[in-house]
């Protein structure tokens, strides 16, 4: 394809309005100095110039490796970590730096480990009217209790778990209970930063199915932060690729997450293990062509970060970070993507 | 202290890996029967594992997969001799080379620890010091093999080049999966043990990471000969890994398989839940099939510990535990699976 565009931002398809859009974000974090050092602080550069949008009713996943950076992005979207560049916006209207908390309502952020999310010494009915009396949501305790029934029920709970404390439900009920403790204040866009990972397997199926019904059910624009492909490919419309910082691969999930352009994707997606059914001899490890380990963020490497351990990179790739460019419907960060695909045909 | 080896010890002989599919199978190098283990806590005694037997061939690498609490790692810890006082251990026979581990005196399990049977830990970090540069540690467990250039060769090899680079650096000064690697091969080279045990040594790596551990396992295990019991939570990368995959359930095993057997053709009921509920098993268009209740409790059941969960679920399943029955090249410790006829092409 040669259709080659350099758009600055990922451009919303036509017919689609974004719900949540992400603008050139940047957060870099100080790294302490050691004593007796002079000169200036050091600094990580956690993220660095990720632009996207998600539409309502949309799942975008958001995938890489630990440093990469998505987890920062998840705070920013939600506005606990104010970006040191960028702007996110909310159905077209700029969100300020620091967020007031009305808008804070509208994205809702949850965390990876339901078990540290609640008050161990409250029960759940506290932990689910205290959103609802936080934003003045609801006149009285019988109308917060309506709202907390409702919002157990969404989930697949019942009543009844309401009395319980958090340390007598297992692991999956209180994965639920975050989810549904986001959803009570209304939110526009959820934003789940690892929502399966503390998960055991057979539990991680009944989250899964009960995100891709909240998605249709309430139209909400969902960011999805995961290490796990295989669940990113189970939920996502879109996903991103993240590597040291900037996003590498952005587009429709059947492409970035089966049939990826950028090597890195390409490496991470083959490194994910498959169990083989075809085996009759003894486990040959597969070659994922996996080499070497993400280097630092505080320093990056020069040009494209990923060019140390790319099995494509040239002297091009140390030197010019890559620009954005639309190869097909998906939008890589690769001075060599193009090459690569036509030699794949 | 490399008495047993000096250096320039030719690579182990030792069995070839193709012996696992060899139609005769050898005699087993691990062999464990009915081991039970009871930790004591506040509420009373709770049993981790119930009844646990399997064998672990020359070679051969065994996954043991399981949820959370299923006993998987207890299983790990007893045969390793580990376990933390005031914990019981009960078992008929852990047969290792002759001896069995399970009568052997303290001092003698010591002289066996790291020398023919070794342990790589979770987390690698916990089991160097902190305080020491790497050079040194390499030192104290290899002595005179790391002049050996074959052995910095291998070393080099699985991506041990930084630390032969920096020997003076503290370990914090290097990756979660460098220091990973380096614990496997101070394991694995250090004494050449015959058995590898590995408690879910990938669990905290990234995945281009953990693919380059898992390919370093299975490399040493061509070179070496080690044999493997590989505790994992994760299906996908025991089914990676793996010859034979036991599946633990409430404190046992409910069934051992080849691997491509166990996801071609579970079993066990709890085996063709958890397949079910896998996304990378299942196909794209079908939905997840989550498994119904919680894993809770499940050790302190008289009969079957899947049995509140089981669709198949019969009386007998509550009052007594299935003993295991052979089916096709694996075993199955359920009351209604697969009786008689239907065994092997069934799909």
């Amino acid at each position: 394809m040669t259709g080659i565009a350099q758009p600055r931002k990922e451009q919303a398809a036509p017919g689609r309005t974004p719900m949540l859009a992400a603008t050139g974000l940047r957060r870099y974090f100080p790294v302490p100095r050691g004593l007796g050092k002079r000169g200036p602080a050091a600094q990580v550069h956690a993220v660095e110039d990720v632009s996207f949008d998600v539409a309502a009713g949309e799942i975008l996943a958001v995938v890489g490796e630990s440093g990469c950076g998505k987890s920062t992005v998840a705070r920013m979207l939600a506005g606990l970590s104010e970006p040191t560049g960028g702007t996110v916006a909310l159905d077209g209207r700029d969100l300020p730096a620091r967020r007031g908390a009305a808008d804070q309502r509208l994205v809702q952020l949850v965390t990876q480990n339901p078990r540290a999310a609640f008050n161990r010494r409250r029960g759940i009915r506290h932990a689910l009217h205290q959103p609802l009396r936080v934003h003045g949501l609801a006149a009285g305790k019988d109308e917060r209790e309506k709202a907390a029934l409702d919002a157990i029920r969404r989930v697949g709970l019942s009543e009844e778990h309401l009395d319980r404390m958090p340390r007598d439900l297992s692991g999956g009920e209180l994965a639920r209970l975050v989810l549904a403790r986001a959803l009570l204040v209304g939110p526009r866009v959820l934003v789940l930063d690892e929502p399966t990972a503390s998960l055991d397997a057979s539990v991680k199926a009944t989250v899964v199915n009960l995100l891709l019904r909240l998605r249709d059910e309430l139209g909400l624009a969902i960011v999805l932060i995961t290490h796990e492909i295989d669940i990113a490919r189970r939920l996502a419309d879109r996903a991103a690729v993240m590597y040291l910082g900037r996003i590498a691969e952005i587009g429709p999930a059947a492409e970035v997450l089966h049939e990826p352009a950028h090597p890195y994707a390409r490496m991470l997606l083959a490194s994910v293990p498959e169990p083989d059914l075809t085996r009759t001899g003894p486990a040959r490890a597969a070659d994922t062509g996996a080499i070497g380990e993400v280097p630092s963020a505080i320093e990056p490497p020069p040009g494209c970060a990923f060019h140390p351990r790319c099995p494509l990179a040239t002297a091009e790739c140390a030197v010019d970070v890559p620009e954005p460019r639309l190869l097909g419907g998906v939008t890589v960060s690769c001075h060599h993507a193009a090459d690569n695909a036509v030699v794949e045909g | 202290m490399a008495t047993t080896l000096g250096p320039g010890t030719p690579p182990a002989a030792a069995a070839h890996p193709d012996d696992a599919a060899r139609p005769a199978p050898p005699e087993p190098l691990l062999r464990v029967r009915d081991l039970s283990v009871t930790y004591p806590s506040a509420r009373g005694p709770v049993t981790a594992v119930r009844d646990v037997s399997f064998a672990v061939r020359p070679g051969e690498i065994l996954g043991l997969v399981g949820e959370s609490g299923s006993g998987k790692s207890s299983v790990c810890t007893a045969v390793m001799g580990l376990l933390p006082d005031g914990t019981r251990r009960d078992a008929a026979e852990i047969a290792f080379e002759g001896r069995d581990l399970a009568r052997l005196r303290d001092r003698d399990m010591r002289r066996l620890r790291g020398r023919r049977i070794a342990l790589v830990p979770q987390q690698p970090m916990t089991s160097l010091s902190p305080t020491t540069p790497v050079g040194r540690q390499l030192r104290w467990y290899l002595g005179g093999l790391l002049d050996d250039p074959a052995v910095r060769g291998l070393l080099a090899d699985i991506g041990l080049g930084p630390v032969l680079d920096r020997p003076r650096d503290l370990p914090g000064a290097f990756s979660g999966g460098q220091l990973q690697r380096l614990v496997i091969a101070v394991a694995a080279l250090s004494h050449r043990p015959a058995l590898l045990l590995a408690d879910e040594p990938t669990t905290t790596l990234d995945a281009t990471v953990q693919a380059q551990v898992l390919k370093l396992l299975l490399t040493l295990r061509e070179q070496l000969g080690l044999a493997m019991l590989y505790v994992s939570h994760d299906l996908a990368v025991v089914g990676q890994i793996c010859d034979r995959v036991g599946v633990m359930y409430g404190g046992r095993l409910v069934e051992t398989a080849p691997v491509a057997e166990l996801f071609a053709n579970p079993r066990h009921p709890y085996t063709r839940a958890l397949v079910a509920s896998m996304p990378s098993t299942t196909p794209a268009d079908e939905p997840l099939r989550p498994i119904p209740g919680t894993a809770e409790g499940a050790n302190a059941l008289a009969g079957c510990p899947f049995a509140p969960r089981c669709p198949d679920v019969v009386d007998a399943c509550r009052t007594a535990m299935p003993a295991s029955r052979r089916i096709g090249a694996g075993t199955v410790g359920c009351h209604t699976a697969d009786h008689g006829a239907d065994e092997g092409e069934a799909t």
